[in-house]
């Protein structure tokens, strides 16, 4: 038995640093320039912003989703848009801006549906393990216990594909699509804001069908928001919570889950600020996914959130 | 959970572990852990099964006990037909009663009748042809005193629900089993790395063989009318590899954990797609039904001791029953029948056992004559599984009818290079490791510099890795 052990301990020492080696030595060369980095600038922005100030925390909806410079000159303080890609996963986005939030910022957490029932968008995905270790490192501190133990496996997944030079089409990216071609860092604007696809033609959307998942909101997610909450609530911030948008056409099939969700998140105490509804838009005022809007269905959001703002910080 | 899952990891080496080292010196304990594990295990599939699972022990195990305690044999007949009545009842309930109904109703609607009979909204129990067989075999070798009933439930419950066998086989005989398990069992480190290395060949066949053959024969299954017939090949050739990685490799899973806790389980495959005929491949796939059947229905149906007439009647009743346990679909007894219609021949003419040994043994390559009876049964075996996989029979003939066409002489659309790179390792290392009972067995004589030998694992293991996102459930836990 001793004999066992001892090979065994050596053979997964042997695989734990070729996994190591491969993690930290191995460029990913899919990433050089990729609209990951952009998580870099937007933490520039983020910290070098006044208080009071508006952080948008979400997915992709909000980093296609939103006109920040006009709300800025609309509402008169510094906003800065943290949404990049809903694989991130709902923890890591709030752990990154936790720690720059002062008194009386305002939090706009703007979650993809597929949040709250699906636990692996919670915990992160392996395009999160993709930003770790391959284009800001200094994230990794935003990782909790439980959540390195989810990503352990992906980590692992994402480490070997690197071995095998098969780099991992962490955004998956059509190659022929010109869009995708150059949806690159320097997309975005200063605010944070996705704005190179304004200039770019409607695409092909594969519509959503309506989700097989369980249609019970996630505890976990909800337990998540609500800690959110009372840490800003501490810290003396506040947090709004606001739909995504979300095409028409796939609307029917998640009626339910989204009714769901509506319902527990006000019976926590963090409901919805605008119904998710107002956040439905026609199939035309969409770019490439249901959740990516277009220039015109961006103004349309935008102009809601001004709207919703101006009430809120009356209060 | 997924042999080919983290939870099952998890799992195991707790077992393992406790099972060793804690309670390494009573084997009576060690039992008791194993139950409980096996319980546990199935519980995590669906843990209202389990109530079924317990049932259907506790019956076998106490008529077991009724028919040795029996006064005479009339009182045994008694208690053996209802096991057997009971055992087969369930099965017929969760697994063909929706197929009878149907079909009935089906058969009157052509005669013009309408018929509404109810059908059962009842979800099939995981594993249940599996442990059923166990406990008929039980039973069966208690009536033909061939052996004596266990009197110890937590030793028979060991028997049927050793979580490594439980959902997916191989289907053990108390013969072989139940001496295992009432004995004490001592650490091997030979057999023990054995064990793991059959396990790591068992998940290379899962999950990157079988599991990235199964996107591809999915689409063209699907929609088989728009393919052309080359695409057409291409899937009936994947969904012949699927398959066999699948449950080879579920089957070298399971006896690799159950060798490292000292039990040595039944051999299931034999390299089946090294036959040089349908009768070898027949005692090279799925041995474990293929004896059970030969041994619990064949032989007593008279097996080839009468008349040719009467050998030719019992192997076709072998095969169509042997098709329908895989799954009520007339698919499943179609496939059944077509093998039957293969071996026939050689049957009535005498040479259903003429390839008994390996193919090519002591050699490094075939002759040629033994390189077309591969590929000329691999072929038939190939045609044989697009019944199997099809979901109607009329899908299985459009399927074949779709192959006759110009598109034949077309490239295949599907991109296939990097699974063929991987199926053509998979043929390598098994032709070189035929003789030997799985793909990495006694490597250290193959391969003797351990570097290299390690060298190998790492490169399977990371290709496992590679694919791992990807898995798929086995393809015979549904049966």
């Amino acid at each position: 038995m001793k004999k066992l052990i001892v090979q065994s301990l050596l053979f997964i020492s042997i695989m734990v640093v070729i996994i190591l080696l491969s993690l930290f030595l191995i460029p990913n060369k899919k990433l050089i320039d990729n609209s990951l980095y952009a998580n870099i600038d937007k933490h520039h922005r983020l910290d070098s912003l006044t208080s009071p100030k508006i952080v948008f925390v979400g997915g992709s909806n909000l980093g296609f989703g939103l006109d920040s410079k006009r709300l800025e000159d609309s509402l008169h303080i510094p906003v800065v848009n943290m949404g990049l890609h809903a694989g991130l996963g709902l923890k890591f986005m709030i752990n990154e801006v936790k720690s720059s939030i002062r008194k009386g910022d305002i939090v706009v957490l703007s979650p993809e549906y597929h949040h709250f029932f699906n636990n692996s968008l919670l915990d992160g995905e392996k395009i999160l393990v993709a930003l770790l270790f391959d284009v800001n490192r200094t994230d990794l501190k935003y990782i909790t216990f439980t959540q390195a133990l989810h990503l352990i496996p992906l980590t692992v997944e994402y480490s070997v594909s690197k071995l095998m030079r098969k780099e991992l089409d962490v955004m998956d990216e059509d190659v022929n699509n010109e869009f995708d071609k150059n949806y690159k860092r320097n997309s975005f604007n200063k605010y944070g804001d996705e704005v190179m696809h304004w200039n770019y033609p409607n695409q092909v959307i594969h519509q959503m069908v309506g989700t097989s998942a369980s249609e019970d909101v996630s505890s976990s997610t909800l337990d998540l928001i609500c800690d959110f909450d009372q840490y800003l609530r501490a810290k003396g911030a506040k947090l709004i919570i606001i739909p995504p948008a979300f095409m028409a056409s796939s609307y029917s099939g998640y009626q339910k889950v989204i009714g769901n969700i509506t319902i527990k998140l006000k019976e926590q105490k963090t409901p919805f600020k605008i119904k998710p509804k107002s956040f439905v838009f026609p199939d035309s005022l969409y770019f490439n996914t249901v959740y990516h809007l277009n220039k015109q269905g961006v103004k349309q959001r935008t102009d809601s959130i001004v709207r919703l703002m101006k009430r809120e910080i009356v209060k | 959970m997924l042999f080919n899952s983290i939870e099952f990891a998890i799992f195991f080496l707790i077992v393992f572990i406790l099972y060793w080292f804690v309670f390494g010196k009573k084997y009576k304990v060690q039992n008791i852990l194993l139950l409980i594990s096996s319980y546990y295990f199935y519980g995590c599939w669906n843990w209202h099964f389990l109530a079924l699972l317990i049932f259907s022990t506790g019956l076998d195990y106490f008529t077991g006990l009724m028919m040795a305690d029996a006064p005479n044999k009339q009182r045994k007949q008694i208690w053996f037909w209802l096991s057997i009545c009971v055992n087969l009842g369930f099965l017929g309930v969760f697994k063909y009663y929706n197929f009878f109904i149907d079909s009935f109703a089906d058969l009157l609607s052509g005669f013009g009748l309408k018929a509404n009979f109810a059908t059962l909204q009842v979800i099939l129990p995981v594993g249940i042809s599996f442990y059923t067989f166990h406990g008929l075999s039980y039973v069966v070798d208690i009536y033909n005193d061939r052996i004596k009933p266990e009197r110890n439930f937590i030793h028979y419950s060991v028997f049927v629900c050793f979580f490594p066998l439980l959902v997916a086989g191989p289907i053990e005989r108390a013969t072989h089993l139940l001496p295992q398990i009432i004995r004490k069992r001592e650490f091997d480190y030979s057999k023990a790395v054995d064990g793991l290395r059959q396990i790591l060949w068992g998940l290379f066949k899962k999950i990157v063989i079988a599991d990235n053959c199964a996107s591809v024969v999915n689409t063209i299954f699907a929609d088989y009318h728009s393919q052309s017939a080359s695409n057409l090949v291409v899937g009936a050739i994947l969904f012949t590899f699927q398959i066999y990685g699948d449950f080879s490799g579920y089957s070298d899973i399971a006896l690799g954990t159950a060798r490292l806790l000292g039990i040595e389980l039944l051999r299931n495959f034999g390299f089946p797609y090294f036959s040089r005929d349908i009768a070898e491949f027949w005692r090279r796939w799925h041995i474990s039904l293929t004896t059970w059947f030969r041994d619990y229905l064949y032989i007593p149906l008279g097996g080839s001791r009468g008349s040719k007439w009467l050998s030719v009647r019992n192997t076709f009743i072998i095969f169509l029953v042997s098709g329908f346990w895989h799954g009520a679909n007339w698919t499943f007894l179609f496939w059944g029948a077509f093998h039957a219609a293969l071996f026939m021949p050689l049957l009535i003419f005498g040479r259903n056992r003429l390839h008994t040994n390996t193919v090519a043994e002591g050699n490094i390559l075939p002759t040629l004559k033994e390189l077309v009876q591969m590929l000329t049964t691999f072929s038939l075996v190939v045609v044989g599984w697009i019944f199997f996989r099809a979901a109607s029979i009329s899908d299985a003939f459009g399927y074949i009818a779709s192959l006759f066409s110009r598109s034949l002489f077309t490239l295949p659309t599907h991109k296939v290079s990097t699974l063929g790179v991987y199926i053509v390792v998979l043929l390598l290392v098994e032709w070189i490791q035929r003789e030997k009972k799985h793909g990495l067995a006694q490597f250290e004589s193959v391969l003797r510099f351990r570097p290299l030998r390690w060298g190998l694992y790492i490169v399977l293991i990371i290709s496992i890795i590679q694919f791992g996102g990807k898995s798929e459930t086995f393809i015979y836990f549904q049966f």
